[in-house]
């Protein structure tokens, strides 16, 4: 159920209203930004995307039909643009050998996804959740997102059901199914010498 | 052994429960107000125009050309078109093959 100061805030943005966009980008960007985080698994592309994200909410407001909460359309076009990212990370990896003759040092990835920890884990569980991370970017695109969601943002079965459009028994079996192959991914990596 | 390897699974797949959210810079908002004044909004992971993709296309249309040109077929009717021709330009212009004989038989004989 939409509150009525999420109505009120689509109202303003509707309108153009600046100051609109800016508390919006203030509530959201937390958000937008770990869910991106705990997909492309890297902080400049989060940013990036997030970045996108909230250029594309800017744009398609107008086409916001306030059914859904704000929330869930947010992270439904997150979680697209993360993907996007990933996607045109694959090709450029394909294209890398020749691209690497004419890319200069800025323009090539610096950070490494393997060396990526999330900033919001504990000290003492550092070394398991990078292993947990390098594990979850192994995993197909929709067992990914829908395992991000439930972890990193806490969101339920149903909410997630909800951004990716899906029925609940069809989260619950996704659910199932990244648990099972993060099990094998890790089981490979830990008893091997 | 076995065992272990589960536990230490278990551990892991249970390392990201009550993670903290991540925070994005302070300097986010405006770094994004920046970004739509410049009209920089759209998605820099298209297709471009890099001197890479052009190199590799235009190394694709001179591969295919060459190709297609050594392994043109010539077809039986091209070949009688071709013999056509060569006969209509001798005829034409007188062109047609002299031997030594033909064009001095005394001076071919004495030398024979």
């Amino acid at each position: 159920m939409v509150s009525q100061d999420e109505l009120d805030l689509i109202e303003r943005l509707k309108r153009g209203e600046e100051s609109a966009f800016r508390s919006l980008v203030e509530q959201y960007q937390d958000l937008v930004y770990n869910t991106a985080l705990g997909v492309v698994q890297n902080e400049s592309d989060a940013e990036d995307v997030a970045q996108e994200v909230f250029i594309q909410v800017f744009r398609s407001i107008g086409t916001f039909k306030s059914e859904a909460k704000l929330s869930t359309w947010i992270y439904r076009i997150t979680t697209t643009r993360a993907l996007d990212l990933l996607r045109a990370r694959k090709s450029k990896k394909r294209f890398g050998l020749l691209k690497r003759l004419w890319e200069t040092e800025e323009e090539s990835p610096v950070e490494n996804i393997s060396d990526f920890n999330h900033p919001g884990v504990s000290l003492e569980r550092k070394e398991e959740a990078a292993q947990l991370i390098t594990a979850i970017a192994q995993l197909p695109e929709n067992q990914k997102v829908a395992f991000v969601l439930h972890k990193l943002e806490g969101l339920s079965y149903l909410e997630i059901a909800e951004v990716m459009g899906n029925t609940l028994p069809a989260v619950e079996s996704l659910m199932h199914r990244a648990r099972l192959n993060l099990r094998k991914i890790l089981e490979k990596k830990i008893s091997a010498p | 052994m076995k065992q272990d390897v589960t536990q230490q699974v278990e551990k892991v797949l249970n390392s990201l429960d009550q993670v903290n959210r991540a925070s994005v810079s302070p300097y986010f908002y405006s770094s994004l107000r920046r970004r739509m004044e410049a009209g920089n909004a759209q998605p820099q992971h298209g297709f471009s125009l890099q001197p890479a993709y052009t190199i590799l296309a235009l190394l694709f249309l001179f591969v295919t050309n060459v190709y297609l040109l050594l392994n043109q077929p010539v077809t039986q009717e091209q070949k009688s078109t071709e013999v056509e021709e060569q006969t209509q330009w001798k005829t034409e212009y007188a062109l047609q093959e002299v031997t030594p004989y033909q064009e001095n038989p005394i001076e071919w004989v004495a030398i024979k």
